[in-house]
């Protein structure tokens, strides 16, 4: 009987590392997810604009951003340099997703400096 | 019968004494953020010790929830931890499910636990985890119900809940948390 408990209880510390080895992995995986889909909401935006993106910069506040796992407001937030189908290079901020949602809302923001 | 007895003659007949007397706990929890505000997705696995006369058992449980919480230190992860040598506090309940006596047994199976914490790098919590719930039950409650139905009739088919509490310790500090977790029991 006590054999059989500490299997069990053996079985159970395996499952419970397998747990947190899951959650972990979910967690890299969805923080990953959030800046590869601001990336390509932002390519989309560019695209569909005429520009290319040459340079982008995370321009997040402090408290905001998937680097926040409690943060009231999950965009992402770019500081951009683009160039126009004409060569004009323009710079400007672009949010990406909404407060509450954030990246899961793929919707973009953007302000080119004047 | 006033309304204040008639609810505490209702939880009397909920909550029985279970015989059972809460020695310590000990536990660790991992908290990761989703895009959604204040929200993460969290696991946890801990035993909490009880003595019932000479019978001592161990139970150890592991889990995997959600929480809401607000964190002065921005990070996308966060991990918590008590020992059993941190001062705690507990008392288990036998619930209506459960058989005369509810044996170590009748402890192990599916559980759902409720937790609330805070702290400053040390804190405290409050859970609240019942013990001994049936997973066929709770699995066909869910096949009929969409998925719904398994938190609940996990709770419903529990044997045992335990209420307890204590230190904890956190690697990043000041925060405040609200998590479920469902999970298993074994001892």
């Amino acid at each position: 009987m006590r054999v059989i408990n500490l299997a069990r209880t053996r079985i159970m510390i395996v499952v419970i590392c397998l747990l947190f080895a899951l959650v972990g992995g979910a967690g890299f995986w969805m923080y990953r997810w959030q800046y590869q889909t601001a990336q390509r909401v932002l390519q989309a935006w560019a695209a569909q604009h005429h520009f290319t993106v040459l340079e982008k910069e995370l321009a997040n506040d402090w408290y905001t951003g998937p680097g926040n796992r409690s943060a009231s407001n999950k965009q992402v937030v770019y500081r951009i340099r683009v160039k126009d189908d004409q060569g004009r290079v323009h710079s400007g901020l672009a949010t990406i997703g909404s407060k509450t949602m954030g990246t899961l809302e793929p919707i973009i923001d953007v302000h080119l400096d004047p | 019968m006033s309304v204040g007895s008639a609810i505490s003659n209702a939880l009397g007949t909920v909550f029985r004494p279970s015989g059972w007397k809460f020695v310590t706990s000990a536990g660790a929890a991992l908290s990761v953020g989703t895009p959604i505000v204040h929200l993460g997705i969290n696991a946890e696995g801990g035993a909490i010790y009880l003595t019932r006369g000479s019978e001592r058992v161990r139970l150890v449980y592991g889990g995997i929830g959600g929480c809401a919480s607000l964190s002065l230190v921005p990070s996308p992860v966060n991990f918590s931890f008590s020992m059993k040598q941190m001062p705690s506090n507990g008392v288990v309940y036998r619930l209506p499910y459960a058989g005369a006596s509810l044996d170590r047994k009748e402890l192990c199976g599916g559980c759902v636990m409720f937790e609330i914490s805070g702290d400053t790098g040390p804190g405290a919590s409050g859970n609240m985890m019942f013990l001994g719930g049936s997973e066929f039950f709770a699995l066909a409650a869910a096949a009929l119900t969409v998925g719904t139905g398994y938190l609940p009739a996990l709770i419903a088919s529990s044997n045992g809940v335990v209420f307890f509490g204590g230190m904890t310790a956190t690697l990043l500090p000041f925060n405040v948390s609200a998590a479920v977790y469902i999970g298993g029991v074994s001892g």
